[in-house]
């Protein structure tokens, strides 16, 4: 369906050069919902630009549908008019002087097929009806809440009945309660048309929750890709891992591989740390991540199989659901989470007990070209 | 792509000539000594010009009126108009929004109109101010015909300019750097001098700078006042030396012209650069501020109140009734029980009749038209590169579309001659005389102004909006046609409008290339009229058409800014 690669695009900033794309290869399924995920300025939206046209890149090929729409070796760059792709903008890009009728036929009436008016009609109603917008058609532009100028957007990228569909951070602009409903209903919408649909984003929870599949990006190139299991369960380093959701970081050597069950065993500052893992050098630095919901708390050594630690509490912060806590093991503070019901005191004695399937192996490689925090998005 | 760089390139070329063209031939022109307009030969160069011009001890009162002139009507209009900005900006004064329309439109009167206005009332033997208090007083009251005259008039004329510019600048500083100041236990004087003050120095300077560049080449007031007292700036002195009683003298007219240029080049230097720090400032003028109003006391209200309309009587009503009293005397009279028996229709017969009247009309109207639809087109295509674009050349287009404001209309008018004439006998279009010439004179004038507002607007415009058309399948053109187009009209409008309310009255530019009643405009038949025939009623009729019609237009234009201004608040 779609097939990225070997993209590249830098910009001019003043005198300097910016690389925002350096080498990015995608090939998302027919039908499926793809995420590209990163913190701002990774390069996601550039991408998605390219691929609609929106952007020249400086090399790499793109084809869709089996039509190479851009390759710099062969000189084709297919203007955006005639990709015959749909696209919703961050900020929707509603047409003020026009209504949510006109918004919507305007690719059925001066896009690349011309219809009979007729025809028109139909498919915006169809459209606007696929978005739950009907009877609104005549509603002029500026008097459309945040929630319907999204639908309009949408029911407009869809009318035209695209062959892949863009979405650039469509949900930034909503509030939090309608984000969430909208999360699903999205999912849901492009599921029943069956469009294989590019999403980009910077909520990882957007990311998890809606695709079928993720590639996480920073500085310009794929980091990691897979599904939302797989990248959250086992991220490759800790970018992805921090960037998917909170994670506590373990650095220490291999300190020796059992060949019979395949563990990996570390030595770091708090004891010795199973993890499941390729086999690896003995003495050769190495980093797991935890995710504090796979930790379990105890106020005595568990007698458990999987891997313990001793810390004191530092604090505990009742969160409604859970009691958020913060303990401190040797030189670390490690983030865990506790029934809210539980009581721990100050500075008491816990052991955190987890497994060694939920102690992730993070590469080292990559920790050196990615900072642990993503920066601020 | 590549044809994308090529309109780029074409753009910037068409820039460059309109903008440095004229130049060009003014500086040959400067330095040609041939008697012949337009004949440029390698026999015919020399200094000769620029020694007749420095060699003349009036060449340095020229320069000693010109800059008392500038230097004393940005003074005065930028206390001025300041002080009415902050009244109208900071305080509770009543009325303040019909004020504010009233400020706005009070530009509607030509400045040439104005300046025939005052001498009406106190030219000393003629001024109706002069002649009823003459009894009492046994000698004029005052002699307009003077420097101060000229001053005090053009700052009047200046005073809307300096309002509209310095108004969002006193209404956006944040409240809260007053407050926070206020808060620290610092009093109304100090927070003026230490808060308020530096945040508006660099808009002050950029403003009076502006102002400054403006009235060194203005012609209207200068022309009307000062030359029959020989009072001459550089723009009348150019003119004098073209309409001289003996021969034309077109090479010292260069040579001064080019004195004018260079100084007015190093004001505009300075201006741009000022520019570019004052919108550093602009950082801290974001929207949904609350300005403090301060609360005055009710006699307070009511002078302040007092004296703006003061100065709406003094620059829109006066002039006004001055004319329409005029315009049904026999021969300048002031009002009196007698004066209203001798009443007559003759000056507004006059207009109707004077010869050539339909013609003049319908070239001010096709210059003014053409004029506009070319600002806004060139405006446009300029816009665009520097907004939407990534072309190399951005900077240099910038300053070149922004040149010409530094080239006062008399002095365009000039260039224009000699590249018009020049051209003529080179390729035998015979367009010199015409009102194309004109047409391409103010075109290059309005150009600056063309492209700051459409700049602005393009910036308005989100890129998405017109990205999600060409997403759409919706071709380049169809994209502007059915998207830009449709949105930028409100900018398109103002442009239109303001350049043709000032085209439709300017008197120097069109002046300098009057080859013969074919080329004649409404501004340049007032000039003549004022000048040759002393038709004084028909002058006034004339004048208070010209008022009517451009008092309308200025209603129009402050109407759809306001819309316009709405509009983008629902926007954002």
């Amino acid at each position: 369906m779609l097939r990225v690669t070997g993209l590249v695009k830098s910009y001019r900033d003043q005198e300097s050069l910016v690389q925002a794309v350096k080498d990015v290869s995608l090939e998302p399924a027919t039908g499926s919902f793809y995420t590209l995920l990163g913190p701002s300025g990774c390069g996601k939206s550039t991408t998605l630009r390219c691929i609609g046209g929106l952007e020249q890149p400086d090399a790499g090929r793109i084809e869709l549908g089996g039509e190479v729409i851009y390759s710099s070796a062969e000189g084709i760059n297919v203007p955006s008019h005639r990709r015959g792709v749909g696209m919703v903008f961050q900020s929707y890009a509603i047409w003020p002087h026009m209504n949510v009728f006109d918004n919507v036929a305007f690719p059925l009436v001066h896009g690349r097929s011309r219809l009979p008016s007729k025809l028109v009609r139909d498919k915006v109603l169809n459209a606007l009806s696929l978005v739950r917008l009907e009877g609104l058609e005549n509603r002029p532009a500026p008097f459309l809440s945040g929630g319907q100028q999204q639908r309009v957007a949408l029911a407009r990228a869809l009318a035209y009945e695209p062959a892949i569909l863009l979405l650039d951070e469509p949900l930034s602009n909503l509030d939090a309660k309608l984000r969430a409903e909208m999360r699903l209903e999205l999912k849901e919408l492009v599921g029943r048309v069956g469009i294989t649909t590019l999403y980009v984003t910077h909520d990882q929870i957007e990311a998890l929750s809606m695709s079928d599949r993720i590639a996480v990006m920073f500085n310009g190139m794929v980091v990691q890709e897979g599904t939302p299991r797989e990248l959250y369960l086992s991220p490759a380093n800790s970018f992805v891992a921090n960037f998917l959701g909170q994670i506590n970081i373990f650095h220490g050597r291999v300190a020796s591989v059992d060949a019979g069950d395949g563990l990996l065993w570390l030595a770091t500052e708090h004891g010795r740390l199973g993890c499941e893992g390729p086999g690896m050098q003995p003495a050769a630095q190495v980093s797991v991540g935890v995710r504090p919901e796979a930790i379990t708390l105890h106020t005595s050594r568990p007698d458990a199989d999987g891997n313990v630690i001793e810390g004191t509490v530092e604090h505990a912060i009742f969160v409604g659901d859970a009691l958020e806590v913060k303990v401190r093991c040797g030189t670390q503070v490690v983030q865990a989470r506790a029934d809210a019901l539980a009581t721990l005191e100050p500075h008491g004695t816990v052991f955190l007990e987890f497994t060694h399937e939920r102690t992730h192996l993070l590469s080292l490689s990559r920790d050196e070209a990615a900072p642990a925090d993503p920066p601020g998005c | 792509m590549a044809s994308a760089r090529i309109y780029g390139w074409a753009i910037l070329a068409l820039v460059a000539g309109l903008a440095l063209f004229p130049l060009l031939f003014l500086v040959i022109g400067s330095f040609s000594t041939s008697d012949m307009l337009g004949h440029v030969s390698l026999a015919h160069i020399g200094l000769q010009n620029y020694v007749e011009v420095f060699s003349s001890p009036s060449t340095y009162k020229v320069l000693y009126n010109t800059v008392i002139y500038t230097v004393g009507t940005v003074v005065f209009a930028l206390v001025t108009g300041t002080f009415f900005a902050w009244v109208l900006a900071r305080t509770d004064v009543p009325y303040r929004s019909f004020l504010f329309s009233a400020l706005v439109v009070s530009i509607a009167v030509p400045s040439l109109l104005q300046a025939m206005a005052w001498v009406f009332l106190f030219s000393p033997r003629m001024g109706y101010v002069n002649r009823l208090l003459m009894p009492w007083l046994g000698a004029p009251l005052y002699d307009i015909y003077s420097l101060p005259s000229m001053i005090f008039l053009e700052g009047l004329r200046m005073i809307p300019a300096v309002f509209l510019l310095m108004w969002p600048l006193l209404r956006h500083i944040p409240s809260s750097l007053e407050e926070c100041a206020m808060i620290c236990g610092a009093e109304g004087r100090t927070i003026f001098r230490r808060i308020v003050l530096p945040l508006i120095v660099p808009g002050l300077v950029g403003v009076s700078l502006y102002i400054a560049i403006t009235v060194i080449g203005v012609f209207e007031i200068p022309g009307i006042i000062g030359l029959p007292a020989r009072i001459f700036v550089f723009s009348t002195r150019i003119y004098a030396e073209i309409f001289s009683p003996e021969a034309a003298n077109y090479g010292n007219a260069n040579a001064l012209s080019m004195v004018l240029v260079v100084l007015l080049v190093i004001g505009g230097l300075f201006y741009y650069e000022i520019i570019k720090r004052v919108h550093r400032f602009e950082i801290i003028t974001g929207k949904g501020y609350q300005p403090r109003q301060i609360v005055l006391r009710p006699a307070t209200r009511r002078l302040l109140l007092g004296v703006i309309l003061f100065y709406l009587f003094l620059s829109l009503v006066l002039p006004t009734l001055t004319l329409l009293w005029t315009s049904f005397t026999p021969l300048p009279m002031p009002p009196s029980a007698e004066a209203l028996k001798h009443l007559t229709l003759e000056g507004w017969h006059t207009v109707f009749t004077v010869p050539g009247i339909g013609r003049t009309v319908v070239n001010t109207l096709v210059v003014s038209v053409v004029a506009s639809v070319g600002v806004i087109a060139l405006s446009f295509a300029v816009s665009f590169i520097l907004v939407r674009t990534d072309a190399p050349f951005k900077r240099t287009l910038d300053m070149l579309a922004f040149s010409p404001h530094a080239v006062p209309g008399v002095v365009l008018g000039i260039s224009l001659v000699f590249l018009f004439v020049y051209m003529d006998r080179l390729l035998a279009f015979g367009l010199y005389g015409t009102i194309w010439p004109i047409a391409v004179g103010f075109i290059i004038a309005f150009l600056p102004f063309g492209t700051r507002a459409t700049t602005a607007g393009l910036l308005q415009l989100h890129k998405e909006l017109e990205e999600a058309a060409s997403i759409c399948g919706a071709a380049r053109w169809r994209v502007l046609c059915r998207i830009s187009f449709p949105l930028l009209m409100p900018t398109f409008l103002i442009v239109f409008l303001w350049t043709f309310g000032h085209v439709f009255r300017m008197t120097g530019l069109p002046l300098m290339l009057f080859g013969s009643e074919k080329s004649q405009v409404i501004g340049v038949l007032l000039w003549f009229m004022w000048d040759d025939s002393g038709q004084f009623n028909a002058v006034s009729a004339l004048g208070i058409c010209l008022i009517l019609f451009l008092l309308l237009t200025s209603l129009v234009l402050y109407r759809l800014q306001r819309a316009n201004a709405a509009g983008r608040l629902v926007d954002a």
